[in-house]
């Protein structure tokens, strides 16, 4: 009985070691670039795009992370993912509805007693040192849809002010969902770089049409063929919601070029 | 009224004195109470999940027996949330728990109480995104219930615990815990 559990006990140690082996072929030199989702990605204490959720993801070995952009009534960038700020902290109502004057003391609800803040894009990459050493994704988030077109030429242009003024034009990717943002943000500046973040048919003629580098699809949209297909045509591949270890390994043996994750530890550790 | 520096300093010290006499008063009678309720073990240690300390707590808690029915109890309690900060220092978050609750029964116990939670926590300064703390207070209160058999030394609770974070964000909250008496 005992050697049986010495045996059992010896196979869950020598499993549990045992290292991964990937043999990545993909458009990003055959290299995975390890972003968090969001800085930590969901279910971290740290509440995602807070500055101490994206600090420490970089902290962590990461190569980058992607952030949700949104912009206050007086054009201001600010990261924060949901449409309220209700879901998420001791606010109300939405981003663009309020200058940045009116947010800036605005709290993260979790974790208990951190009061953690929004963050202004401006500040957070002030604080980033090394800033050029790493790679950001920037999901632009546009909930004032009762508005005319105005408002998201503005929050287009203080994007690509963004990325001159912290000279970041070879290390952001902008994800746009449409013609038209992808448009518009082209006849600003056409050296920003795009991922096309839709549905796979629509992203890859989103791709194809705009000749942009790559598309953003989601974990569960992913499979082989798909991959294969859009490798060969030259487009890259980034993918999100891993939010486990086995999505996490899952997402390097599909050759992704980009993978946002949940795990960041996890998937920094198994890339090393 | 004018008062002069010395005047200043002797009526300061004669508060302090006040404090400390009122405070002596205050031990002495709780240590009366203590002597009276040592059969009934008096003290508590605990392990709480969620509850003022957050996402949980060890918790001390001194028990002082008013009569049969009724006893007091002061808590204090220490967690944590990050213990390694986003600078991947060893740098924890400090959350201390005080809380001080009435109890109604023998073996079947409800109570009532609230308290303070002092936070000591890191964040990442707005400015230049080093690592920083602040200190803060946040009320709690609870009501719940508790159970213990006489003979036993083992004490099982569940709360209703919510907190007013910072003094003005009312959340709900609750707790489960475990104690052993001694």
């Amino acid at each position: 009985m005992r050697i049986t559990l010495l045996f059992i006990g010896l196979t869950v140690v020598f499993l549990s070691c045992q290292k991964n082996d990937f043999n990545i072929s993909n458009l990003n030199g055959n290299k995975i670039t390890v972003l968090g989702h969001g800085g930590m990605g969901i279910g971290h204490s740290y509440p995602m795009n807070s500055q101490e959720s994206i600090l420490n993801c970089l902290n962590l070995g990461t190569d980058g992370t992607e952030i949700d952009v949104q912009m206050t009534k007086d054009g201001v960038l600010v990261a924060y993912h949901d449409e309220t700020l209700d879901t998420k902290t001791n606010s109300t109502g939405k981003i663009h509805e309020k200058t940045w004057d009116e947010i800036s003391d605005v709290q993260y609800t979790t974790p208990h007693f951190n009061g953690y803040r929004l963050v202004r894009l401006e500040s957070l990459f002030q604080n980033i040192e090394h800033l050029k050493e790493y790679i950001f994704f920037l999901d632009l988030k546009n909930f004032n849809t009762a508005s005319d077109t105005s408002y998201y030429a503005t929050m287009l242009t203080e994007v690509n002010n963004l990325i001159v003024e912290f000279d970041l034009l070879d290390n952001i990717y902008v994800e746009s969902k449409n013609e038209g943002s992808i448009a518009a943000l082209q006849s600003i500046n056409s050296k920003i770089q795009h991922f096309a973040y839709a549905e796979y048919e629509k992203a890859l003629q989103l791709a194809e049409e705009h000749k942009i580098v790559g598309i953003t699809l989601p974990f569960d949209e992913l499979t082989e063929e798909r991959i294969t297909l859009l490798h060969e045509k030259g487009i890259m591949v980034a993918t999100f919601n891993t939010h486990s270890k086995k999505r996490n390994i899952r997402a390097v043996q599909f050759n992704v070029d980009f993978i946002q994750t949940d795990k960041v530890k996890h998937l920094v550790k198994i890339l090393e | 009224m004018y008062i002069s520096g010395m005047e200043r300093t002797i009526l300061k010290a004669f508060q302090l004195k006040n404090l400390f006499t009122f405070l002596i008063f205050i031990f002495t009678l709780m240590d009366g109470y203590s002597q009276n309720s040592t059969a009934l073990r008096a003290n508590i240690v605990s392990i709480e999940v969620g509850g003022p300390g957050g996402y949980g707590a060890l918790n001390y808690e001194r028990i002082i027996t008013i009569d049969e029915q009724f006893s007091l109890g002061g808590k204090i309690g220490f967690s944590t949330v990050q213990v390694i900060d986003f600078t991947q220092k060893f740098n924890p978050d400090l959350l201390i728990p005080l809380s001080i609750s009435v109890y109604y029964g023998k073996t079947h116990k409800v109570h009532l109480g609230f308290g303070q939670t002092i936070s000591n926590t890191v964040y990442a300064d707005q400015f230049n995104g080093k690592p920083s703390r602040r200190t803060s207070f946040h009320t709690h209160f609870n009501i719940g219930y508790r159970y213990q058999k006489q003979e036993n030394r083992f004490i099982y609770g569940i709360s209703y615990s919510p907190i007013i974070e910072f003094q003005k964000i009312f959340k709900h909250w609750g707790s489960i815990m475990i104690g052993y008496t001694f």
